[in-house]
């Protein structure tokens, strides 16, 4: 950059009258001695003073009644659909209230829809009596090969086992209707979803209350009560609601005779586990070591 | 005994007269704050006063990014326009007086860039038309024997306007801002969102571009 650039580089300082003393006299002298450079500030002065001495222009005698029909002869919002197309259209965001009452509002709607969402059956579900069915019909074949033993023994497992399963199923609905109970049929009997072995019955509850529905109630009520003896159990309590038809027992039996007296149940009709809807004594029952106390409700199944 | 009661007389009379122009500049800043919040509680009346206050500096503005009268109308409108459609997010941390000048340099830059696109300065320039350049330079006056006079003829102010016309956008604001209109190299700095040391270079730059124009026109 040679001296001629330095000084036009100064030309804004010296016309604003930014310069130090020392440095203006360095101009001066530049520019005493340098006829183009003396042009270029000329040139400059003018420049500036014609930018300055522009005149102002008017604007129309009409600008302000073309502003204000432009400014005030849009509609007012007249509807919620037009209040919400500006309030979209003025804001990329929403306001906070609106977000804040929108999230609450999904919460809420799926908290709903999640609670009342039926149990899904699909074609690969059965139903209990059709996996009471199978029970029964593997226990017979089991008692026709290895005798009685063998036949206690399997009944036992069998039993159990799908008395676990339906135990497991009827925690996600412990109130749900019989009717309605179902599970998923390929899962292989006693393993749960994650592979891991169920717990019985007994190691579950110790004790609990089994609703039994059948076409007789009256016979399969007899029944039980003629088996009680055979497995050292004895009736504790009964109750019979004429109006419903409907009999609750209240029996005592040995732990190890709760197979039995399920199989026994099944022969008679469709059992499962739970209270069903809240009939039998809502506290469950008490057991130790040896017994347990087991509330039965036969229920007629029409 | 008397120099320091001198001393201390006008110590207090300069005090005095800070105390006067800074109320007038804060009673002037609360007359628009007030303006503007009883407007966006939805007085239609207080933006009308507040575009009477400002609508010739507006218009001049936009006369001077546009270069023609029609354009700067239209662009004049639509930046009190938006003004009034945005003025709920003007919070009042800067003057209104900043913020709509801050709304009307964007809207001018952005308008010139459109029509500069679009060729609306091609037979306005003082390059394109050979012909038209020539009449010019042969009916004006030499500017240098006599400027104070010369400056002010309409013929000049046009030739001024066509060179502004003719600088890129980033030039041409800060020429508008700074010799036009007359704000403070501060104010420009905020309007402009730049260092203050940045505005004062791009306005050197920008003035020794017009002088080259103009000396080629005018000399």
């Amino acid at each position: 950059m040679n001296e001629c650039e330095r000084i036009c580089n100064l030309f804004w300082e010296l016309q604003e009258q930014q310069l130090d003393s020392n440095t203006e006299r360095i101009v001066k002298e530049h520019l005493h001695n340098c006829t183009c450079c003396r042009e270029d500030l000329k040139w400059y002065g003018i420049t500036v003073k014609a930018l300055i001495n522009l005149d102002s222009v008017a604007p129309p005698e009409d600008f302000l009644a073309q502003l204000r029909s432009r400014l005030y002869s849009s509609p007012t919002p007249s509807s919620y659909l037009q209040y919400f197309k500006n309030l979209l259209a003025s804001s990329p965001y929403m306001p906070l209230p609106v977000g804040v009452s929108a999230l609450a509002l999904i919460v809420v709607l799926g908290f709903v829809v999640y609670n009342n969402a039926p149990n899904p059956v699909t074609p690969q579900t059965t139903t209990v009596q059709s996996s009471l069915d199978s029970v029964v019909r593997s226990s017979a074949l089991a008692s026709s090969t290895s005798g009685s033993t063998g036949h206690r023994q399997s009944d036992k497992g069998g039993a159990d086992r799908f008395l676990a399963r339906g135990l497991e199923s009827t925690s996600s609905n412990p109130s749900g209707p019989l009717t309605s109970y179902a599970m998923s049929a390929p899962r292989p009997l006693g393993e749960s979803v994650t592979g891991r072995p169920l717990p019985t019955v007994a190691d579950v509850l110790g004790a609990d209350n089994l609703t039994v529905e059948s076409r007789s109630t009256k016979s399969a009520v007899e029944s039980l009560k003629k088996m009680l003896p055979n497995i050292e159990g004895r009736l504790v309590h009964e109750r019979s609601q004429d109006g419903i038809d409907e009999t609750i027992l209240a029996v005592l039996i040995p732990s190890t005779a709760y197979s039995r007296l399920t199989t026994e149940l099944i022969k008679h009709g469709t059992v499962a586990a739970g209270a069903g809807s809240g009939a039998l004594p809502p506290t469950r029952s008490t057991t130790d070591n040896n017994s347990v106390v087991l509330y039965i409700r036969f229920v007629n199944s029409h | 005994m008397p120099h320091s009661l001198e001393t201390i007389l006008s110590c207090l009379c300069l005090n005095i007269l800070a105390v006067v122009m800074f109320c007038a500049a804060k009673a002037e800043s609360d007359e628009d704050g007030d303006l503007v919040e009883r407007t966006k509680r939805g007085a239609r009346d207080t933006f009308d006063a507040l575009v009477e206050k400002y609508y010739k500096k507006i218009y001049n503005l936009a006369y001077r990014f546009v270069g023609d009268t029609e354009e700067a109308n239209d662009l004049a409108q639509e930046i009190f326009a938006a003004a009034y459609q945005n003025l709920k997010k003007f919070r009042g941390d800067a003057k209104f007086s900043t913020w709509l000048f801050q709304i009307a340099t964007n809207r001018g830059k952005n308008r010139f860039k459109y029509l500069k696109r679009r060729g609306y300065f091609v037979n306005k320039g003082l390059t394109d038309n050979g012909d038209e350049r020539e009449t010019q330079q042969r009916s004006v006056p030499d500017v240098s024997t006599n400027p104070e006079t010369m400056l002010a003829s309409k013929q000049i102010q046009k030739i001024v306007q066509d060179a502004i016309n003719e600088l890129d956008p980033d030039h041409k604001e800060i020429v508008i801002l700074r010799d036009i209109e007359g704000f403070s190299y501060e104010e420009i700095a905020q309007l402009l969102n730049l260092p203050e040391g940045t505005t004062k270079s791009r306005l050197h730059r920008a003035r020794m571009v017009l002088k080259e124009k103009l000396k080629r026109v005018l000399s």
